[in-house]
């Protein structure tokens, strides 16, 4: 798989479009805009243009429903997202600015998270619908982005090199170049 | 092969439903009145949509022996097929939610993981898009 991959990492209300998708195209039934764009994504993730996160809370919800056509078949797509070192340290910073536990978590798995080998840090972007997330975000960004250099500056590598991730739709992610 | 049922939306459905009843010359005189029609070329993202709502329904048709499920069968969290396609956007989001209010982690439940030094980072942002 190419390293330079474009990597992200899909908030849960990404995951759900994308499983509701698979099943309507099963049924036969017509999308929405919306799981068309996650299904799109999945997609592409399948065909190896892009690579794709879950978090671990993700993967505990649908790991009780293995052996289910769908959810086998996302899971087999989609990684897992683990914590890095800082993780923890970057989330509760995070909850200073205003963004709600769930989104401080994702936040910092984009920043600090990690795979099974452990030969990546952080997510290109996290993929949401939550518009709201987006805005609070990208009207944060440059603060975060001083927050994080000043927390990094004296971490050993790789942390001192971590970088913030971008948050978009899935519509957006669709056409980010290679 | 475009998945027309799933992609395509249903009054673009029904207009082709009246233009399959059309003899080769109306159709030439429609194409006169409304000449975008021999210009228009499919959208790139129209085609990847179909592409893969035509994968995935063609995958899980595979791994079901051929059989589609039915919409009696059970699916998840208790509900059936039927019931899941059925729900309304709060109802899904708030199944959904349940599902995740089980599994819910606090930011120090995390189990904090090394990386190594030489690990791929993605490139910096300069802000937000």
């Amino acid at each position: 798989m190419s390293n330079q991959m474009p990597v992200f990492l899909l908030d849960k209300n990404v995951v759900r479009r994308t499983i509701k998708g698979i099943v309507k195209v099963e049924a036969g039934s017509e999308l929405t805009p919306e799981e068309s764009d996650a299904l799109t994504l999945l997609w592409k993730v399948q065909k190896g243009s892009l690579r794709a996160f879950m978090t671990i809370e993700t993967f505990n919800v649908l790991r009780r429903f293995t052996g289910q056509a769908e959810v086998d078949l996302f899971m087999e797509i989609v990684d897992v997202m683990q914590a890095g070192r800082y993780f923890k340290r970057w989330a509760r910073r995070l909850r200073r600015y205003g963004f709600t536990r769930e989104d401080a978590k994702v936040l910092s798995l984009g920043t600090f998270g990690t795979n099974d080998a452990r030969d990546m840090l952080g997510a290109g972007a996290i993929i949401t619908f939550d518009l709201a997330f987006i805005n609070n975000y990208h009207t944060q960004f440059n603060v975060l982005q001083e927050r994080l250099a000043a927390m990094t500056i004296d971490l050993p590598v790789p942390f001192s090199q971590a970088v913030l991730p971008l948050l978009m739709l899935p519509s957006q992610a669709l056409v980010v170049p290679r | 092969m475009i998945d027309v049922k799933t992609t395509v939306p249903q009054r673009v459905r029904k207009v082709a439903e009246v233009l399959r009843l059309f003899t080769r010359e109306e159709l030439v005189q429609l194409v006169s009145l409304v000449p975008q029609i021999r210009e228009v070329q499919p959208l790139p993202e129209m085609e990847e949509a179909a592409s893969a709502a035509e994968y995935f329904r063609r995958e899980l048709l595979t791994r079901r022996g051929g059989e589609p499920p039915s919409l009696d069968e059970a699916f998840i969290g208790g509900l059936t097929y039927g019931e899941y396609l059925a729900l309304s956007e709060e109802e899904e989001t708030a199944f959904w939610d349940r599902l995740f209010t089980q599994e819910k982690m606090e930011i120090d439940d995390f189990e904090e993981h090394d990386v190594k030094p030489d690990a791929r980072i993605p490139a910096r942002q300069e802000r937000g898009p």
